[in-house]
């Protein structure tokens, strides 16, 4: 079917829902992919408590990745402290549930602090470049738990807070996550394949483009901050759930780092794959700790064996040579200089 | 419809534009010739309030002020631009470049959009209904799948046009858009142009090194700026004509032989 055949074609719904077709990318099959595996880890039985916990850790980890993937994919800003408003969702919604609060409106209410946070770090970023912006959000990563240590009020300070109330099990968690993340899969697709994320990636790569469009630069990186903050959030409120107990140590810079490897290995464009590789990091870590240990040594190795070798030329050679006898396609459009 | 009165604007020491007055009226399509760094670019960045203008120029919008106006408040009053070299998302198909031409038209505010846009999905397919139909009349929509990134930069150009065009603007600034065309592409693309002008009632304002292009029965009137001020303005002929004109392109033997009549 010719591009002009699909031009003149009629708009289905479908097609104006999904953004297929007609030049946009085509994020359907990876929305099934992830969508069968989300559901394979959760359907597929697992015997003990362990792998539970390892499935929703991996969810959480997925959750924070997509926000992070929307400031790193698309608004073109490295946000390193994901994590600490991970951590600040998790004592929230800790504290709130043990007051009694019902999980639900815990849980939103962590999303809006993870949102006001993301205004917090969004609107001075905006002075930043990308440099002094890193190190600006990693430090409030670092400043996090260091707060969690001393305000002891708040946190339970070195020792950590345990929830007293509102428990809910391992397996139930896990459903929750499981749904959230399709949710969110299906609503990130749709925000950053439409007006939002297009408005968002002009702002980035065309400043005066996008204002002689009416698209306020400003705006849209805080907005995709703010969106970031509330993925977090959600995250750190359902770790608290999860695990039933934070301290300090829950929540040092690696989360933040992991948090952004996970988008980065997912390749920070379709939310689906990004999923994937909040998986990837949540999950792997746990397991290879379980049966090899040297964990770190090999998570290392792992993310070095996904990003590099799709970026060597020999298979970036193979792939437009591939691309050109029309075997495959890459990203839905077409090479034209291969 | 525009009305540009004492415009100055600097940059520094050098001042980019001395005292320029331009009036445009509805419907028109005005050319805009002169040589490199004559200050062509820095009239469409003034009026687009992407530059910072003097205290005492004043710009004029269909009877509204644009002074103390921001530049993304431009777009809605019916002003849309397209830029020198193509300032796109690299990674965006053309189609997808286009539409974002729409963004303004579609109202349903921010929180919407983190919920899956639906209250703005009418708004969003008639965009892309429309996008298509542009990208098929400026005729690129052999090119309308490929990133930005990988195409010709005369396709790149006529994206941007059609990109401008989407927003639905009453006043059209054209920055180069016919360079790096072949002659024939440049036939269609004034044809283009006179539709716009014709069906859509679009005023232009366009910038243009090919002065042939400018000339043959597009422009109802011309002006010719050079060194930041204007030195002719009227019929096209009589523009390129002018001494002035002839001199600040080719120097001023060329000038006298034109006096001449050569």
């Amino acid at each position: 079917m010719s591009t002009s055949d699909r031009l003149h074609g009629k708009l289905s719904f479908a097609d104006v829902l999904w953004r297929r077709k007609y030049g946009f990318v085509d994020y359907r099959p990876g929305f099934f992919v992830t969508l069968g595996i989300i559901v394979a880890v959760i359907v597929l039985p697992m015997e003990g408590q362990f792998y539970v916990y390892v499935g929703a850790l991996s969810g959480i980890y997925a959750i924070a990745s997509l926000g992070e993937s929307a400031l790193l994919g698309h608004a073109g800003v490295v946000s390193l402290g994901q994590g600490g408003i991970l951590g600040v969702g998790a004592y929230w919604t800790t504290q709130l549930l043990n007051h009694g609060v019902p999980l639900i409106w815990t849980l939103l209410s962590a999303m809006f602090i993870g949102g006001l946070i993301g205004v917090v770090i969004g609107v001075p970023s905006l002075r930043l470049t990308g440099h002094t912006l890193a190190l600006t959000t990693l430090f409030f990563a670092l400043v996090v738990p260091e707060i969690a240590n001393v305000w002891t009020s708040a946190s339970g300070g070195g020792g950590g807070l345990s929830l007293s109330s509102g428990l809910v099990s391992a397996d139930t968690v896990l459903y929750v996550i499981g749904a959230v993340l399709i949710v969110i899969m299906f609503l990130q697709i749709r925000l950053l394949n439409g007006r939002f994320g297009r408005a968002l990636r002009l702002a980035r790569d065309s400043e005066r483009a996008a204002a002689s469009f009416g698209i306020s630069t400003k705006a849209y990186k805080v907005a995709a901050f703010v969106y970031a903050g509330i993925l977090a959030g959600l995250a750190g409120g359902l770790f608290a759930v999860l695990t039933g107990y934070v301290s300090p140590s829950d929540f040092d810079v690696w989360v933040s780092v992991y948090i952004v490897f996970g988008a980065v290995i997912g390749g920070l464009r379709n939310p689906a794959w990004v999923i994937l590789g909040g998986l990837f990091v949540g999950g792997l870590p746990q397991l290879v700790d379980q049966y090899l240990g040297l964990s770190s040594i090999i998570f290392g190795v792992a993310i070095l064996l996904i990003v590099i070798p799709p970026r060597l030329p020999i298979v970036r050679r193979l792939n437009r040579s591939l691309v050109s006898r029309g075997k495959i396609r890459l990203n839905n459009s077409e090479v034209v200089n291969p | 419809m525009l009305e540009i009165v004492g415009l100055n604007v600097r940059f520094g020491g050098v001042a980019a534009l001395s005292n320029v007055s331009l009036k445009i009226e509805a419907g028109q399509i005005v050319g805009m010739i002169g040589p490199n760094g004559s200050g062509k670019t820095t009239m469409l960045n003034a009026i687009s309030k992407q530059v910072r203008v003097s205290q005492d120029s004043t710009i004029i919008f269909c009877e509204r002020d644009l002074k103390g106006r921001s530049s993304s408040q431009i777009i809605r009053l019916g002003i849309a631009r397209t830029f020198q070299a193509p300032e796109v998302c690299g990674e965006e198909s053309v189609l997808e470049t286009v539409i974002t031409g729409g963004h303004h038209r579609n109202d349903s505010s921010l929180i919407w959009c983190f919920l899956g846009d639906f209250r703005g999905r009418r708004a969003a397919r008639d965009i892309l209904l429309e996008a298509m139909e542009l990208v098929k009349e400026f005729e690129i929509e052999d090119w309308a799948n490929q990133k930005m990134s990988q195409v010709p930069y005369a396709i790149a150009q006529r994206a941007q046009i059609c990109r401008a065009v989407m927003a639905h603007p009453k006043l059209l600034l054209l920055d180069e858009a016919a360079s790096g065309m072949t002659p024939s592409e440049k036939d269609q693309l004034r044809l283009a142009i006179l539709r716009l002008r014709d069906e859509r009632k679009i005023t232009m304002l366009i910038i243009e090194h090919d002065v042939s292009f400018l000339s043959d029965d597009l422009s109802d009137v011309m002006v010719a700026l050079d060194a930041g001020k204007v030195i002719a303005h009227g019929l096209p002929g009589d523009v390129l004509r002018d001494p002035a004109v002839v001199t600040a392109y080719l120097g001023s033997k060329a000038a006298a032989a034109v006096t001449r009549g050569d």
